[in-house]
């Protein structure tokens, strides 16, 4: 087995992998979508919105926003708090409340983008009856975020483009034992770095067959 | 009927992420906004990174409406 970067940048990774069987190469796949933990915001505590969005897509939108955190200092089930409060201008117009504000208690979780628009809150002017009257919103919330993995909610999902194609040369061909070359092409989110997927999918892997042989062995 | 064009399921602000592969696009909406009043979308698309096409489409046929919807709500 033999692993060549072609391509490395911040988000994405190209490498071949050689001498694999394409089963093995499939299961380093599908564990990096779907067996790799995040961060991601699971609930939030809506205090106050009196935004266009409902309380929903509120929510909906938080929670697709990567999160960049320490890992290892998380284990499952931990919980981590982030804060939200804005109000739009006291004269007519608008405020965008954007990733960024996202006030984190524990200052190594943050957004991996600062700015994704969350809401707009509008202040509108209006007269009525001869007073003018400036109608402000505002949205005041506690998201709190857990660590998950891609097969509860694509959420948590470490990687966006995470696939591998099968290199078929002439050699490969006449390879009788079903070894194979695969380029794999992985591009995280932004929340954990590639490199770190890959390893830890790889881990994960080992981890789940050790415990296959020890119940294989306790069958005995 | 003002309350429900106000509430309604449509898009009211760019998606967070693209509905299809899940990259993070909605960090570039408002420069490429600004950038194609005098600039080619395309080429915009290209320089802000934005690949593939599932990405490029959620950008390009994006309708901002929450400006239209805030006076009836």
């Amino acid at each position: 087995m033999e692993v060549k970067i072609i391509d490395q940048r911040e988000n994405e990774v190209k490498f071949v992998f050689s001498g694999v069987n394409v089963r093995f190469a499939n299961a380093l796949r599908r564990a990096m979508i779907a067996e790799v933990p995040k961060l991601a915001i699971d609930e939030v505590n809506i205090h106050e919105n009196t935004s266009l969005l409902y309380d929903e897509q509120l929510a909906l939108r938080l929670a697709l926003i990567p999160l960049k955190a320490d890992l290892g200092d998380y284990s499952v089930d931990d919980r981590s708090t982030l804060t939200l409060k804005a109000i739009s201008p006291e004269r007519a117009g608008y405020t965008m409340v954007y990733s960024k504000e996202l006030i984190s208690s524990d200052s190594g979780v943050k957004a991996a983008f600062e700015n994704i628009p969350i809401v707009k809150l509008i202040a509108t002017e209006r007269e009525i009856a001869g007073v003018r009257t400036i109608a402000r919103q505002t949205i005041a919330l506690e998201a709190i975020a857990r660590l998950g993995t891609g097969k509860e909610h694509a959420k948590w999902q470490p990687v966006t483009t995470c696939g591998y194609k099968i290199m078929s040369s002439e050699e490969a061909r006449s390879d009788l034992s079903n070894k194979k070359s695969v380029t794999f092409t992985v591009e995280g989110d932004g929340s954990v770095p590639v490199d770190e997927i890959v390893t830890e999918a790889a881990r994960i892997m080992r981890k789940k067959c050790e415990s296959m042989v020890d119940g294989v062995k306790s069958i005995k | 009927m003002q309350e429900r064009i106000g509430k309604s399921l449509i898009g009211k602000m760019i998606p967070v992420r693209c509905f299809t592969c899940g990259r993070v696009i909605s960090d570039v909406w408002e420069e490429y906004r600004e950038r194609i009043k005098n600039e080619d979308p395309g080429k915009v698309l290209d320089d802000l990174g934005i690949k593939r096409y599932c990405c490029r489409r959620m950008l390009l046929t994006h309708v901002e409406l929450i400006d239209e919807i805030a006076p009836y709500e």
